[in-house]
C-alpha cells in the first residue's frame, strides 16, 4: 500500500480520485442525489469558494458510482464540462468523448437546442431500452455543467446582458433535457454548479428562473462539527492524525464568509507536507512553521525549535513571519513561489533557454498573473490566458512563450497548484506546454490572499482607466480628420507620454481588455491598429509640440534682431530729426488753420448723421407693427383648426352614441331570448328535480349502510389495540360485524377480517402448534387432510389435526440425505418431494413408495418443481438455469434443458413446461422438441419469483417483486388481469380449487388471499401479528379451502379464508354488548351507538 | 432533512468567573435560555461547562484565584471531560483583550472534547454549543456477525456466488449483491455489516468500474486506514483492469488471481488479519 498522499488537495478541488478524503458534505451529498433522483436535476448554488466542484466530483459522482442511487441501468456515463468560451462547443466535446458518438454528429444535433441531447444519448450505445439485458448494457447519463456562472463572465458567452447564441442554446438543451427526462422517465440527470451571486442574472434564459427554483440546493455553510471533520477526517483516512489543539486553533482563526474553506483546505495541505507528509501528528508548531499562527502559542520547547527553523530561512521568507494568521498563510505561499521563481526555473525546464534575469523573472510572473485576473462588475475574477498572449503582452524581444512557461512552472508544480494545469516535477522538467496553452489560476481566493497580486491588480486598473482616458483623445484625433488641434496639448502630453513609456500598452494588452463581441481575428486585426494609431497619435503630438517649440523660438529670435535694428535707426533719426523739428515748427503754424477748416465740415457731417438716426428708428417701428399683425393672423389661423377639430370629435362622439343605441337595441332582443330559454330551462329543471327526490331516497339508503361500514371499519379499527381485557377485543369483533350486516353484511372486508383474526388470536382461539423435528423446509396437505413436512435433515413428518385445532404426529419417515443437511425441498404433489442437500445432489422422493431417485443434475441447487396434470413426469428448475423433466416411471431418459438465466419457477402443464426466470421472463420448454417460446418477455423493473397454475380455469399465476400478480391463459398463452396482490416480493403462490382462492406470501411477511372467482374482489390479507412476526416458508391448502403455513419460528399456522366462518363462530359467542360507558370510551362521541 | 431542528435536550453547567467577566456571564447566560438550553447549578449533573476566560489568570496553579471556585470548577470539568462530557473554553476578549500567557497554555493544553472558542459573539458560541452537544452519534444496528462479508455488483453475481459458496463451507460469510436499480439504502447497512466481521471483501469480475468507486466509498466511510475491519479488493485476473487496480492499490489491498483461486486468497486474507 502506498504512503504519504496528501489527503488536502490544497487550493485546487478535490477530483473523483481524491473523493476518499472528501468529508464534512456526507449529508449534502445525499439530499443532492436524492434531489436527482426525484427531480432529474440539481442546481448547485452556493459563494464561491465554499466547495461546489468538489462536492459534484468527490461527493455526488462517486456516491452515485459507488451504487448508493437509483437509476435504470447499473452503469453510468458522467458528461461533464465547463462552458469557457464556447459552451455548446464544450458540451458537445464532453457528450462525444462520454457516449462514443462522432463530435460532428452531435454537434449538427445540438446546434438546433431542444430535444438535441437526448437524441444523441438515445442514438448511442447507452440507451438500451427493451434490449434483453438492458440492465447491463445500458448506461444512465448525468450532465455536469460546472461552474456554469462562466457563461455570464466570458465576455464571448454574454455581453451588454445579452446572452450569445452558442449560450443560449445550451441552456435550452439542458432544460429540455430535464424535461424530457421528466416527462418519458429517462435515466437522465443534469447538475448544474453556479456561484450564487450570478442568480439574479439567469432571468436572461427563459424557463431558468422556474427551473433553479424547481430544485436548487444551496450550498450550507459548515457548522463547528462539519469543519472538524474536514480538518481531522482526510488525516485519519490517510493514516495520519491531527491535535485537537490544532484543529480548535485553526476553527478558531478561520474567519467566516469567502474563502473559509479554500484557506483552510490550503493551509491543512501545507501542514500535511510540514509534517513529513503525516508522519508526524498535525499540530501547532506546523502551523507556526507556515506562518499561519504567531509563535508566542508555542510552548517553551516547541518555540526554541521554530527559532531554530526560522533562523536559517532565507530573508526574503521571513518577511511573511511578521503577521502570521491563518488568513496569511497562502499570502505567504505565493510570495515565497514569487521570489524563488527564477533559482526554480534555473534548475529545472531543462527544455528552456536560460537568457532572462531574475528582474525579468519577476516582470513575467507579474504579467502573467495580472493578466489571468480581470474586473467584472467590481469584483476581481479569473480570466483565463494562453502562454502565447502573455508572452504578447510581456512584448520583450527575449521573452518567449517557453520562457514564460518555464518561469511559471513553480506555481504548476503539483505541490503547489496555484497555476493550471497542474504537473508533475518530472514532466514540468522534461515538457514544454505549447503557445496555445490556456492558463488558469486555480481558485480565486488566491487573487483576495495574495497581497502582492492585489497591489499588481491595483496598478493594472489605474493602467487601464489611463488607457481609457488617452484612448478617447486618440478617437477624438481620427475622428476629426487627424487634425493638429486635436493633438495632445503639453500638458496631457507628459502626463501620458510618461504612462506609454512605462506601460508600453502593445496589442495583446489591448486585446485582453477588448470586451466587445467580435470575430478574434477582427479583435486582433483591430488592437493591432489601435496600437499604430495611439503611437501615431503620441508621435505625431510629439512632433506638433515640437514644431510648435522651433515656432515659438523664432519668434523670439526675430523680436530681438528687431529690437537691436530699431536702436540703431532710434539714432539715425534722432539727428534726423533734430533738423526736422525747425521744419516741423514751420508746419504746425499751417496745420492748425487746416484744422479750423476741418472742425467745420465735421459739424455739418453730424447734423447729417443725427437726421439719418431719426428716419432708421422710424422705419424700425413700422417693422415691429407689421410683425405683430403677422403674429395674429397666426394666432386666428391655430384658433380657427382647434375649432375645426373639436367639430370632427363632436361628429365622432354622436356616432359613437348611435352605434351605443343600437347595440343597446340588439342586446334586449338577445336579452329576451335568453329570458324564453332559461324559463324552458326552469320548466326541464322542475321535472329533474323531482326525479332527483325519488333518486335521494335511494341515496339515503345507500348512506345508511355507508354508515354502518364505516361503523364497521372503525370498530375493527379498535379490536386491533391491545385491551387489558382480551374479551373486549371479541366484543368489538363481533359487533364490528353485526354493523357489518347491517350495512349490506358485505363478506370481504380486509379490516374486518384482520379485526376478526386479531381478537380470535388475543383470546387464544387461533393458536399456532410447534412442528417437531428440525428446521421444516416444505408443507403439503392431501386428500384426506394428512398434513406432510419435510424437514432440513431430510425427514418426513405427518400430523393429522384435531377437532380442537391441535395437531398431533401420526408419521415420520426415515431420513433420506444421512449427513447432508437439506438445503431446499419442494413438494411437486402431496406425496412427491424434490429435495435438494447442501452438496447440491437432489432427488425426487415418492412417500407412498418410500423411494428416492437422484435427479441429473448435481451441481446447483433446486429452486421449483412440478408435477404434471398425468402424473407421469416431474419438472424440476434449479437456480442457475437448469430444467429437468423428470419420468416418474418407465425407462424414459430424463430431459435437461439449461437456459442461461435465473430461475425461479417452474409449472408442468402436460406437453409443456413454464419457466419463470428472475428477469421476470415466462418461457415454455416442450421437451420432446426442445422448442422454446418466449411468453412474457424480460421485465425492466420487476423481478418474479414465484408461480402457480389455476387448474380449472386454466390460467397461471405469474408473481413479481412488486407484489403484482400478471395472469396468463394457457389456452393461448395470452396475457390476461394483472391484479395486486401486496407490496413487497411475492414468494410463495398456492391455489385452492375448491374456493378458487389464490394464497401469496410476500417477504413483508403478508399473506395476500385473492379471489380468482372475483378478481375484483377486494384481497384479504393475513397480517404479520397472525404469523408471529415471522417468515413464511411454505404455505398449502387442505380440501376444505383452509390455508396452512410453516414459518420460520417451527411453527404451523392455519386459517379459514372464508372470514363469514368466523363471523358465524362469533357470532354462536355468548358475548355481552358494548354498554354505553365503552362505547363511548372507545368509539367517541362522533357516532351513536346503535 | 437538511435543517437541524436540535432537538436533543442537554444541561450546561456554566462555571463561575473573575469579577471582570461577570456581565459575560450574564449575558451568556441569557442567551443560553434564549437558545432553550438548561443551565445546571451542580457540574456532575450536567452534560458540559462553560469557562469564560478574562483578563486575571484564575485557572494555572501560578495565577491569582486558582483557589477560588471557578479555578476549581475547571479542574474538576477537566477531570470530567470525556465521550458524555464536553468542556468548552470561552475566550470572549479574543485579541481585543490583553494576550496573556495563559490563554496560551490553556489552548496547548486542549485534548479531545474540550472546545476553545474565541468568538466574541455569545449568541456565535451558544451555536457552536448547540451544534457541538447535537453531533450525531454513531448508532449502529447490531448484525449477523460473520467472518467475511462479501460484497459485489449484481452484475458479476453468477461468478461471485461460486465464490461465496466456496466459502461459506469453511467460513461464516455475510453476502450482498449491489443493484444500481434496486433503491436499496446500501451504504449504512454495508457500513454496520462491517463493522461487525473480521474483513470486508469487494468482489469483481466484469464490474470493475463500479468496484473502484464502491470500494473507495465504503473504505472511506469506515474509517479509512484507521478503520477496524480491513478491506480487501478481490479481481478475477482475466478481465482487472491495471489502472483501476493501480487506484485502488493505494488505499487497499487487491487480490488480483484466477478465478478458482480466489476464495483461497481471501481466507489467506483472513488468517493473517485473524493472526494479527
Amino acid at each position: 500500500m502506498k504512503t504519504g498522499i496528501s489527503p488536502y488537495p490544497g487550493l485546487r478541488p478535490f477530483t473523483e480520485e481524491e473523493a476518499i478524503f472528501f468529508k464534512g458534505r456526507d449529508l449534502h451529498i445525499r439530499q443532492i442525489v436524492k434531489m436527482l433522483e426525484q427531480n432529474k436535476m440539481a442546481f448547485i448554488t452556493g459563494a464561491s469558494g465554499d466547495g461546489k466542484s468538489s462536492m459534484v466530483y468527490a461527493g455526488v459522482i462517486p456516491y452515485i458510482r459507488a451504487g448508493f442511487s437509483t437509476a435504470e441501468y447499473n452503469s453510468w456515463a458522467f458528461c461533464d464540462f465547463k462552458p469557457q468560451r464556447n459552451p455548446l462547443d464544450s458540451l458537445a466535446k464532453s457528450v462525444s468523448e462520454q457516449l462514443q458518438v462522432p463530435y460532428d454528429q452531435v454537434i449538427e444535433r445540438l446546434r438546433n437546442g431542444f430535444s438535441g441531447l437526448v437524441d444523441v444519448y438515445k442514438q448511442s450505445d447507452c440507451w438500451a431500452k427493451d434490449a434483453p439485458d438492458a440492465k447491463n448494457r445500458g448506461k444512465n447519463l448525468l450532465v455536469v455543467a460546472d461552474q456554469f456562472e462562466e457563461v455570464f463572465t466570458m465576455n464571448e458567452n454574454f455581453h451588454n446582458g445579452t446572452p450569445s447564441e452558442e449560450t443560449y442554446t445550451t441552456v435550452n438543451i439542458l432544460l429540455e433535457t430535464v424535461r424530457l427526462s421528466i416527462i418519458e422517465n429517462l435515466p437522465v440527470f443534469v447538475i448544474f454548479t453556479m456561484r450564487s451571486d450570478y442568480i439574479s442574472q439567469c432571468t436572461v434564459f427563459r424557463d431558468l428562473p422556474e427551473f433553479i427554483a424547481y430544485s436548487q440546493f444551496f450550498v450550507p455553510q459548515l457548522k463547528r462539527t462539519e469543519i472538524l471533520q474536514v480538518i481531522e477526517q482526510p488525516a485519519l483516512l490517510a493514516g495520519g492524525s491531527v491535535s485537537s489543539r490544532l484543529s480548535e486553533v485553526l476553527i478558531n482563526n478561520l474567519t467566516s464568509g469567502f474563502d473559509q474553506l479554500p484557506v483552510l483546505q490550503h493551509a491543512l495541505n501545507l501542514l500535511w507536507k510540514m509534517a513529513g507528509n503525516g508522519s508526524e501528528q498535525l499540530d501547532l508548531i506546523h502551523l507556526a512553521k507556515i506562518a499561519g499562527m504567531s509563535k508566542d502559542i508555542l510552548g517553551g520547547e516547541e518555540r526554541q525549535e521554530f527559532n531554530r527553523w526560522y533562523m536559517q530561512l532565507p530573508d526574503y521568507q521571513k518577511k511573511y513571519y511578521e503577521h502570521p494568521d491563518l488568513d496569511n498563510v497562502l499570502n505567504a505561499h505565493a510570495g515565497s513561489l514569487y521570489e524563488s521563481a527564477y533559482d526554480y526555473y534555473m534548475n529545472n525546464a531543462d527544455w528552456a533557454e536560460k537568457t532572462i534575469t531574475p528582474e525579468e523573472s519577476k516582470l513575467i510572473i507579474k504579467t502573467a498573473f495580472t493578466s489571468l485576473t480581470k474586473t467584472d462588475n467590481n469584483r476581481q475574477v479569473r480570466n483565463r490566458c494562453t502562454l502565447s498572449e502573455i508572452t504578447g503582452i510581456i512584448n520583450r524581444p527575449n521573452i518567449t512563450s517557453a520562457t514564460v512557461c518555464a518561469v511559471l512552472n513553480i506555481f504548476r508544480d503539483e505541490d503547489n497548484t496555484l497555476l493550471r494545469p497542474f504537473a508533475n516535477s518530472e514532466s514540468l522538467k522534461t515538457q514544454y506546454l505549447g503557445g496555445d496553452t490556456v492558463l488558469d489560476i486555480t481558485h480565486e481566493a488566491l487573487i483576495r490572499n495574495w497581497q502582492m497580486l492585489s497591489e499588481w491588480n491595483r496598478e493594472e486598473y489605474e493602467n487601464i482607466k489611463v488607457y481609457n482616458d488617452y484612448n478617447t483623445q486618440v478617437q477624438r484625433w481620427a475622428d476629426n480628420g487627424r487634425k493638429p488641434e486635436f493633438l495632445l496639448a503639453s500638458g496631457n502630453y507628459a502626463l501620458f507620454s510618461r504612462w506609454y513609456e512605462q506601460s508600453r500598452p502593445n496589442k495583446y494588452w489591448i486585446l485582453k481588455n477588448d470586451e466587445t463581441q467580435r470575430p478574434e481575428q477582427e479583435k486582433i486585426r483591430s488592437a493591432a491598429n489601435r496600437v499604430a494609431l495611439c503611437d501615431a497619435y503620441m508621435e505625431q503630438s510629439h512632433d506638433a509640440l515640437v514644431a510648435k517649440e522651433k515656432s515659438h523660438r523664432r519668434k523670439w529670435a526675430m523680436v530681438i534682431v528687431g529690437l537691436l535694428v530699431f536702436i540703431a535707426g532710434l539714432l539715425i533719426l534722432s539727428n534726423w530729426a533734430i533738423i526736422e523739428m525747425n521744419n516741423a515748427e514751420q508746419q504746425k503754424e499751417i496745420a492748425e488753420e487746416k484744422e479750423h477748416i476741418a472742425d467745420s465740415i465735421g459739424n455739418v457731417a453730424r447734423n447729417q448723421r443725427d437726421s439719418l438716426k431719426i428716419l432708421f428708428y422710424d422705419v424700425t417701428i413700422e417693422k415691429m407693427k407689421s410683425d405683430a399683425a403677422t403674429q395674429d393672423a397666426i394666432d386666428a389661423k391655430l384658433r380657427s383648426d382647434e375649432d375645426r377639430r373639436d367639430a370632427i370629435v363632436a361628429k365622432d362622439i354622436a356616432e359613437a352614441a348611435l352605434d351605443s343605441a343600437e347595440r343597446s337595441n340588439r342586446r334586449a332582443e338577445r336579452n329576451y331570448r335568453l329570458a324564453e330559454e332559461r324559463r324552458k330551462d326552469a320548466e326541464e329543471k322542475s321535472q329533474k328535480l323531482s326525479k332527483q327526490i325519488q333518486l335521494t331516497d335511494s341515496a339515503n339508503a345507500k348512506a345508511r349502510r355507508l354508515y354502518y361500514v364505516a361503523l364497521c371499519n372503525t370498530l375493527a379499527m379498535k379490536t386491533k389495540n391491545q385491551y387489558e381485557d382480551k374479551s373486549l377485543n371479541l366484543r368489538l369483533a363481533k359487533t364490528a360485524c353485526e354493523m357489518s350486516q347491517k350495512g349490506g353484511g358485505e363478506s370481504k372486508n380486509a379490516d374486518l377480517y384482520d379485526a376478526m383474526l386479531f381478537a380470535m388470536e388475543q383470546n387464544k382461539l387461533i393458536v399456532p402448534s410447534k412442528l417437531d423435528g428440525g428446521e421444516q423446509k416444505a408443507l403439503s396437505i392431501d386428500g384426506d387432510g394428512t398434513i406432510t413436512t419435510y424437514s432440513n435433515d431430510g425427514s418426513t413428518y405427518q400430523y393429522a389435526m384435531s377437532p380442537d385445532g391441535t395437531i398431533r404426529q401420526t408419521g415420520h419417515i426415515t431420513d433420506f440425505e444421512g449427513k447432508v443437511p437439506v438445503e431446499n425441498a419442494i413438494f411437486a404433489a402431496p406425496s412427491l418431494v424434490v429435495s435438494c442437500g447442501k452438496d447440491r445432489k437432489s432427488y425426487i422422493i415418492d412417500l407412498h413408495r418410500n423411494s428416492r431417485t437422484p435427479l441429473p443434475c448435481d451441481d446447483d441447487y433446486v429452486v421449483s418443481a412440478s408435477q404434471s396434470p398425468d402424473r407421469k413426469q416431474c419438472a424440476v428448475a434449479y437456480t442457475y438455469g437448469k430444467v429437468v423433466a423428470m419420468p416418474l416411471s418407465g425407462s424414459a431418459t430424463p430431459a435437461v434443458k439449461d437456459f442461461g438465466t435465473m430461475i425461479t419457477g417452474v409449472c408442468h402443464d402436460g406437453n409443456s413446461i413454464y419457466v419463470l426466470a428472475h428477469d421476470g421472463r415466462l418461457l415454455k420448454w416442450n421437451p420432446d422438441t426442445d422448442d422454446v417460446k418466449t411468453v412474457l418477455p424480460a421485465t425492466s423493473k420487476q423481478r418474479a419469483f414465484c408461480m402457480t397454475q389455476i387448474p380449472d380455469k386454466r390460467k397461471l399465476a405469474v408473481c413479481y417483486s412488486d407484489g403484482g400478480v400478471q395472469m396468463i391463459d394457457l389456452n393461448d398463452d395470452s396475457k390476461g388481469e394483472w391484479v395486486a396482490g401486496g407490496h413487497a416480493k411475492l414468494e410463495n403462490a398456492v391455489y385452492s380449487p375448491e374456493t378458487g382462492i389464490l394464497a401469496l406470501s410476500s417477504a413483508d411477511k403478508r399473506i395476500a388471499l385473492l379471489n380468482t372467482n372475483h378478481l375484483q374482489e377486494k384481497t384479504l390479507f393475513i397480517e404479520e401479528h397472525s404469523l408471529g412476526n415471522s417468515k413464511v416458508k411454505s404455505i398449502a391448502f387442505d380440501n376444505n379451502g383452509i390455508l396452512y403455513a410453516i414459518t420460520d419460528d417451527n411453527r404451523l399456522r392455519r386459517w379459514e379464508t372464508d372470514p363469514s366462518k368466523y363471523a358465524s363462530a362469533l357470532a354462536a359467542m355468548n358475548l355481552p354488548p358494548l354498554n354505553e360507558t365503552e362505547w363511548d370510551l372507545i368509539m367517541g362521541s362522533e357516532f351513536e351507538q346503535e | 432533512m437538511l435543517v437541524n431542528l436540535y432537538k436533543r435536550k442537554f444541561k450546561v453547567f456554566l462555571a463561575d468567573v473573575s469579577p471582570d467577566m461577570s456581565e459575560w456571564r450574564g449575558r451568556l447566560y441569557k442567551v443560553l435560555s434564549n437558545a432553550g438550553i438548561a443551565v445546571e447549578a451542580d457540574l456532575q449533573a450536567a452534560d458540559c461547562s462553560v469557562h469564560i476566560l478574562g483578563k486575571s489568570d484564575i485557572y494555572s496553579e501560578s495565577g491569582d484565584g486558582y483557589n477560588t471556585p471557578a479555578g476549581a470548577q475547571f479542574r474538576e470539568a477537566k477531570h470530567l471531560c470525556g465521550k458524555e462530557f464536553k468542556l468548552f473554553v470561552w475566550n470572549p476578549l479574543g485579541s481585543l483583550g490583553a494576550i496573556n500567557s495563559y490563554i496560551n497554555d490553556i489552548r496547548r493544553d486542549i485534548v479531545e472534547n474540550t472546545v476553545y472558542s474565541d468568538r466574541t459573539s455569545p449568541i456565535i458560541f451558544v451555536e457552536d454549543i448547540r451544534n457541538i452537544m447535537n453531533a450525531k452519534q454513531q448508532e449502529s444496528r447490531r448484525h449477523e456477525p460473520a467472518d467475511i462479508f462479501f460484497l459485489y455488483n449484481e452484475l458479476d453475481s453468477d461468478s461471485a456466488i461460486d465464490i461465496y459458496n466456496m466459502l461459506k463451507d469453511f467460513q461464516s460469510v455475510q453476502k450482498l449483491g449491489i443493484s444500481i436499480s434496486s433503491g436499496v439504502d446500501y451504504n449504512t447497512f454495508v457500513l454496520e455489516q462491517l463493522a461487525d466481521s473480521q474483513i470486508g471483501v469487494v468482489y469483481y469480475n466484469y464490474a470493475g468500474e463500479w468496484a473502484v468507486s464502491f470500494a473507495q466509498q465504503i473504505w472511506k466511510d469506515s474509517g479509512g486506514k484507521s478503520a477496524a475491519t480491513p478491506l480487501v479488493i478481490a479481481a478475477n485476473n482475466q478481465h482487472a483492469d491495471r489502472n483501476q487496480i493501480a487506484v485502488l492499490q493505494n488505499i487497499v489491498e487487491c487480490i488480483v488471481d484466477e478465478q478458482r483461486r480466489i476464495p483461497l486468497d481471501i481466507k489467506v486474507f483472513l488468517d493473517k488479519k485473524l493472526k494479527k
